[in-house]
C-alpha cells in the first residue's frame, strides 16, 4: 500500500488524537497514513520542545526513524511514499527531500526554503529566526545557509509539488519561488501551484472553492506521480 | 458493515466551531461556521446553547461575550452594505429576549468584546495612524516594525487599541494609545487587564497593565510573553504565559495577575504546554498539551493545588469554565469537532454539526512509539481496514 508522512507545523505543533481531515481522506485513498512528534513538537516536556539551532537535525532523523518502524509493521510499498507538509512541516518536506531519496513524491505548503530571506520578508522573520536558528543573516549567515533546503537542491530526486498562497505573510511567498527555482534551474521535477488568495492558514481559512481545489489538485498530482491510478 | 468512504465533497461539508464562551449558569455562546458553496463562503452562526439545547441562533455574528444576569453581547455586520467598512456591536438583554439591538459601530471592526459592568462594555478594535492607513485598501505603510498580519491582510498602518462602549447612550472612548498596540485583554468586575508588546525587538514579550475600576493605570508584570488573559475572581485575571525560558517555543505556564502584581501558579508543578484556561470563578479549568491528547486539568488556588480532572483520547481547542462544568470544542480521531460538556468527571457531547460523518469509513490511528537520539517519540499511523476498502485495506 502506499504511504503519506504528514509533518504538523509549528514546529512546535502537535499531533495525536484530534480529527486530521486530510489524513482521514488519504487513508480513504487507499493510504497508510503515518505521523509523528518529533523533537521539537507540543505535547511533551519544555525541554523536548527546544530544537533551536538543530532545525532539520535532530528532527529529520527522529522522523526517519519513526518511518523505517512503521514500513517494518505495516504492508507499506516502499516504492510508493509520498511525505506532505504546511508550515513548518512544509519547511520539513522540502529539507527531506534534500537528504532522502525515498519517497517518490513530496508536496510542501507555504513552508520555508530560505532562511535568509525569511529573515527579512517574514512577519516574525526578525525575531522568530534568530530565536530559532541562531543570530541573523548578517552575523550567522552559516547557520541561514545550512539550515535552508533551496541552496541543497541539487540532491533532490524526489518530484515535488509547491502549494502557496499569495497572501501568506508568515511564510512569504518568495519560499515557494526560492525552492521552485532552484529546483527548476537544475532541471529537477517541481510543480508550482499559487492560489492568488488566502493567508498562511488557506487550508481551512480560505474560500470553499479553494480549499476544494487544493485538496482535488494535490490528490491527483499524488496519485499520477506515485502511478496510483484510480484507487 | 462498511461504511461509504470519505471524499473531497465530504471534506468540504465540516463545520468549524469556535468562539466559545460560557455564562455562569452553563449557557453556551459559540460560532459555527459552514461552507456555502453557491455564495463560495463559509456562512457564520451565533448559536446559544442551553442545557436542553440551541435557545437561539443569530446569523453573521462573533465575538460572544455574556454579561451580567445572563445578557450577551456580540459583534456583526448584520445589515451592512458591502462597500460599508466595521462591524457592529450588538446586545441583548436578560432571557435574551426581543431583537439585538445595535449599541455601536466600529469602523475597522471588533476583535473582542468584554462587559466591564452592567452598563459598559470593552471592545477591541484597530486604530489607523493617519495617511498611513489606507481606508480603500490600496496600500500599507509604515516606519516600522513589526508588519503583522492578521488573517485578513497586512496590519501595518494602524495598532489594535481598547474601546469604552457605553450601552444605553451608544457613546465611544478610546482607552488606550500603546505605540505597539493590545494583544490580549479581558475585563474583569471593573478591572481591565491588557498585554502590549514591550519593544518592536521582540513583540512576544508584554507589559501586562492594568486600568482599575477608578481608572488609575498601573503596571502589573513585565517581560511576560502572554498568549491569553481571562478573569477569574475578585477583580483578579489569569494569564497564559511564559518567561522565555527556550525562547519563543516555551510552555504557557499560568499566572495569577491581581492589582498588585502577578505570581505563577503551575510553575514547578507542570511540564506541559498549556493550551487554554478558564475559571468559574473559584476554580480554573485548563487544557494541556500532553502525549497528542488534551487533558484537562483543575488548580484551586486556595486548597488542593492542580489536579488532572478529565483525560481520553480527544484533543481540545477551546475551554470554557461555568458553576457545575466545564465546555470543550474538541474532536477525536473519528469524531470532528463537537461542543462538549464536562460536568462530575463525564465528558457529554453538546452538539452534532458534524455527526453525518458517522457514515463513512474512518480510520482509527494506533500509536508506535520510538527510541531516536536520545527521546522517546510518538507517532501514529492509520489505515482503513481492508473489509472497508474492498479487499485493498492494510490489516
Amino acid at each position: 500500500m502506499p504511504l503519506a508522512l504528514f509533518i504538523h507545523g509549528g514546529p512546535k505543533g502537535m499531533y495525536g488524537y484530534g480529527f486530521h481531515y486530510e489524513m482521514q481522506l488519504f487513508a480513504s485513498q487507499g493510504f497508510i497514513v503515518a505521523y509523528a512528534n518529533p523533537r521539537g513538537s507540543d505535547g511533551y516536556s519544555e525541554e523536548f520542545a527546544d530544537i533551536r539551532g538543530r532545525y532539520g537535525v535532530d528532527d529529520y532523523k527522529q522522523l526517519m526513524d519513526f518511518l523505517d518502524r512503521v514500513v517494518e509493521e505495516y504492508p507499506v510499498d516502499r516504492e510508493r511514499m509520498m511525505v506532505t507538509g504546511i508550515s513548518y512541516g512544509g519547511y520539513m518536506t522540502n529539507h527531506i527531500i534534500t537528504m532522502t531519496d525515498r519517497f517518490s513524491a513530496a508536496v510542501s505548503e507555504n513552508g520555508i526554503a530560505d532562511w535568509i530571506s525569511d529573515y527579512w520578508a517574514s512577519d516574525v522573520g526578525y525575531w522568530f529566526d534568530p530565536d530559532q536558528i541562531g543570530g541573523t543573516p548578517l552575523d550567522s549567515m552559516e547557520n541561514y545557509v545550512r539550515a535552508s533546503p533551496a541552496y541543497r537542491a541539487d540532491r533532490v530526486k524526489t518530484p515535488v509539488l509547491i502549494i502557496h498562497s499569495m497572501e501568506d505573510y508568515r511564510c512569504f511567498i518568495d519560499q515557494a519561488l526560492a525552492m521552485h527555482t532552484s529546483l527548476s534551474v537544475l532541471g529537477k521535477d517541481s510543480t508550482l501551484l499559487v492560489f492568488t488568495r488566502g493567508s498562511h492558514g488557506h487550508s481551512v481559512l480560505a474560500s470553499p472553492r479553494q480549499r476544494r481545489k487544493r485538496l482535488e489538485i494535490k490528490l491527483r498530482w499524488v496519485k499520477e506521480k506515485m502511478r496510483l491510478g484510480n484507487q | 458493515m462498511a461504511g461509504k468512504l470519505l471524499s473531497v465533497d465530504e471534506v468540504l461539508r465540516l463545520s468549524r466551531i469556535a468562539s466559545l464562551r460560557a455564562e455562569p449558569g452553563g449557557k453556551l455562546a459559540f460560532t459555527v461556521s459552514r461552507p456555502d458553496p453557491e455564495s463560495n463562503k463559509d456562512v457564520a452562526e451565533l448559536v446559544v446553547l442551553g442545557q436542553a439545547g440551541v435557545e437561539a441562533s443569530y446569523a453573521e455574528a462573533g465575538s460572544p461575550a455574556w454579561g451580567p444576569e445572563g445578557r450577551l453581547a456580540f459583534s456583526s455586520r448584520r445589515g451592512a452594505g458591502e462597500k460599508e467598512k466595521g462591524s457592529g456591536v450588538y446586545t441583548l438583554p436578560p432571557g435574551l429576549r426581543g431583537e439585538p439591538r445595535r449599541v455601536a459601530w466600529l469602523r475597522h471592526g471588533v476583535w473582542g468584546l468584554e462587559w466591564l459592568d452592567d452598563e459598559r462594555l470593552v471592545a477591541g478594535s484597530s486604530v489607523p495612524e493617519g495617511w498611513m492607513y489606507d481606508d480603500d485598501g490600496d496600500y500599507v505603510a509604515t516606519r516600522r516594525l513589526p508588519l503583522w498580519f492578521d488573517g485578513q491582510g497586512l496590519v501595518a498602518g494602524r495598532t489594535r487599541q481598547l474601546f469604552l462602549l457605553e450601552e444605553w447612550s451608544g457613546r465611544t472612548v478610546k482607552l488606550t494609545s500603546e505605540p505597539y498596540g493590545v494583544s490580549s485583554y479581558a475585563a474583569c468586575d471593573g478591572n481591565i487587564y491588557y498585554a502590549t508588546p514591550m519593544d518592536w525587538r521582540n513583540p512576544t514579550a508584554h507589559r501586562v497593565k492594568l486600568i482599575t475600576r477608578g481608572g488609575e493605570e498601573r503596571t502589573v508584570a513585565e517581560d511576560l510573553h502572554v498568549s491569553s488573559i481571562a478573569c477569574h475572581a475578585r477583580g483578579t485575571a489569569i494569564a497564559l504565559a511564559h518567561k522565555g525560558e527556550i525562547g519563543i517555543a516555551s510552555h504557557n505556564r499560568l499566572y495569577l495577575l491581581t492589582p498588585d502584581g502577578h505570581e505563577c501558579l503551575s510553575c514547578g508543578s507542570l511540564d506541559r504546554n498549556i493550551w487554554g484556561a478558564s475559571s468559574d470563578g473559584d476554580t480554573i479549568y485548563m487544557i494541556v498539551a500532553s502525549g497528542g491528547r488534551t487533558p484537562v486539568y483543575a488548580f484551586e488556588p486556595d486548597r488542593s493545588g492542580l489536579r488532572k480532572e478529565y483525560e481520553d483520547d480527544i484533543v481540545a481547542r477551546a475551554i470554557a469554565a461555568y458553576r457545575g462544568g466545564v465546555a470543550l470544542i474538541a474532536s477525536s480521531p473519528t469524531v470532528p469537532p463537537e461542543v462538549y460538556r464536562l460536568e462530575g468527571g463525564a465528558l457529554h457531547k453538546a452538539t452534532s454539526y458534524n455527526s453525518w460523518i458517522s457514515e463513512y469509513s474512518l480510520s482509527k490511528p494506533r500509536k508506535i512509539t520510538i527510541e531516536s537520539m536520545g527521546d522517546t517519540v510518538e507517532g501514529w499511523s492509520s489505515c482503513l481496514p481492508r473489509e472497508r476498502r474492498g479487499g485493498r485495506g492494510c490489516l
